[in-house]
């Protein structure tokens, strides 16, 4: 089970690192698939005890979002302001990259050196999440397009959610909860305000709004 | 016990250049081609050996050695590579930093005979030989490095015998990656396709093709065998990953390791069906991405 369980939190890891370092949004699409389908599995694979119907619900519904729905509303609408072959980056494919790799780095640093209240299935568990945190909030800060910072808020909202697994919170539905519910509203909010800067200015490049003047 | 270890290396000389074959083939098959016969790569090779040399005035024994240092290299390269439990006929604490030099004196040897020609094309092609060699060979170390540390031993036929299943038990991973690691390092050092187009003899985007233009007849077959050997010992490295730990005759381990070249064969065609050369600039990122991949391995500490 540990061996199992650390084969998946380095896979997720290089998932981040991969994230970081492509840049055309259908790959990053396909990216945000695995990762979600794999956080959101990640339930089913830790309890041993037997669910309750609600919490068994709950996991089947954060699995759809995540692995199923996110990704396809996000699918949607690239396709329909046809982004899926461009990249969108503001830096150089390697400093991306060795930005990606330096802050990974510090993730497992950091993993090590934090003490738990119960330790975690596997040490990788804890860098895994708060890399996903901070490749999240990479994809925000260093893509240009609106629907990629969409797309890196959601990455940042699945590093939370891990991060409340591995931290065997009690109330662990409260978390799902509250993690499912900020990123529904959160893409859905981000889907009305991109609709309105395209009707506006039919571009959804965020360099061109910085431009503006009163 | 000495003819054991002459198994592998008998395998490597009689084999090499079928698996050139292997991927014409699985090439020609998703072509709707019939693709040239099994045995061409061979046909090739005695019909170039039946050739006589011609040599420049212009050059200098340097051009007349390069083939021949680089073809020992890799020959004396094939020594250090274990196939499955089998010993190796030379194992010892670091012995793939020799493998690492052996190769990289091949190459050293191929750019010198083409700089030695004198031809300002040759140069170019010795110029990007060198500039993805600078390169790839980083990635080679630190992928063997990577797998040196996680199975803490340092010599290629322990690492692979005793490691690997070692590591197989505890983070599956790991191989896994290092395998596409790998991968992405035979493309890179035997031209093929995302990074170079095997096929093109007279385009300016090639790069180990432009090298050898001077060569001819016997010098060109021991070119032509020493990159089929090439090409063998780095789809060794990617096969000896997945070779069964348990103890099996000889036989049925040479079979299966023979099957697993195939399937690296195949696996080169594939990509090379599917992937459209790299632009230039765009194979230093595949190559840096390669080497991150192996950086990340290194950090996996598996308790």
């Amino acid at each position: 089970m540990p061996a199992r369980m650390t084969s998946a939190m380095a896979t997720l890891l290089c998932v981040d690192l991969m994230l970081i370092s492509f840049s055309r949004f259908r790959i990053l699409i396909y990216l945000l698939t695995v990762q979600g389908i794999m956080i959101g599995a990640m339930p089913f694979l830790l309890r041993d005890a037997p669910h309750s119907l609600f919490g068994y619900g709950l996991m089947v519904l954060s699995l759809g979002l995540r692995g199923v729905v996110f990704p396809w509303l996000l699918l949607v609408a690239s396709r329909k302001i046809k982004l899926l072959q461009q990249g969108d980056c503001v830096l150089p494919h390697a400093t991306a990259m060795a930005l990606g790799m330096g802050l990974i780095m510090y993730c497992v640093w950091l993993g090590s050196r934090l003490s738990l209240p119960v330790p975690p299935m596997s040490s990788l568990m804890l860098p895994a999440a708060l890399a996903t945190i901070l490749m999240g909030l990479m994809l925000i800060v260093t893509r240009r397009h609106a629907l990629s910072q969409v797309l890196g808020y959601v990455v940042l909202e699945n590093g939370i959610s891990l991060l409340g697994i591995s931290l065997h919170v009690e109330e662990e539905v409260l978390v799902e909860l509250g993690t499912l519910l900020d990123v529904f509203v959160g893409v859905f909010v981000m889907g009305v305000m991109i609709y309105h800067i395209r009707q506006e200015f039919d571009a959804l490049d965020m360099d061109q709004l910085s431009e503006l003047r009163e | 016990m000495m003819t054991l270890m002459m198994i592998p290396i008998c395998l490597a000389l009689c084999f090499a250049p079928l698996l050139r074959s292997v991927i014409n083939k699985t090439k020609a098959f998703f072509a709707g081609r019939k693709g040239p016969p099994w045995l061409q790569p061979y046909r090739d090779i005695r019909k170039l050996l039946g050739k006589d040399a011609v040599y420049s005035k212009t050059t200098t024994w340097l051009f007349r050695a390069g083939p021949l240092v680089s073809l020992t290299g890799v020959m004396l390269a094939l020594t250090l590579l274990p196939m499955g439990s089998i010993p190796t006929l030379l194992a010892f604490p670091g012995d793939f930093l020799f493998l690492a030099y052996l190769l990289a004196q091949g190459r050293l040897f191929v750019v010198l005979a083409a700089l030695d020609t004198g031809s300002s094309f040759e140069a170019m092609g010795a110029s990007r030989e060198v500039q993805f060699g600078a390169l790839t060979e980083p990635v080679l170390l630190l992928a063997i490095a990577t797998l040196s540390h996680h199975a803490s031993m340092f010599s290629l036929s322990s690492i692979y015998q005793t490691g690997v299943p070692d590591i197989w038990s505890r983070a599956p991973i790991i191989l896994l990656i290092l395998a596409l690691v790998f991968f992405v390092v035979l493309l890179s050092e035997n031209s093929r396709m995302p990074v170079d187009d095997p096929t093109t003899h007279l385009e300016l985007t090639m790069i180990h093709e432009v090298m050898v233009l001077d060569h001819g007849g016997p010098d060109l077959a021991f070119i032509e065998y020493m990159q089929a050997l090439k090409l063998w010992i780095f789809s060794t490295l990617i096969v000896g990953l997945f070779m069964p730990s348990i103890e099996l005759p000889v036989g049925l381990q040479c079979a299966i390791f023979l099957a697993g070249m195939g399937v690296v064969g195949v696996a080169i065609g594939l990509t090379e069906t599917m992937m459209a050369r790299l632009r230039m600039e765009k194979v230093p990122q595949l190559i840096v991405g390669a080497g991150m991949l192996s950086v990340f391995t290194l950090l996996l500490e598996v308790f």
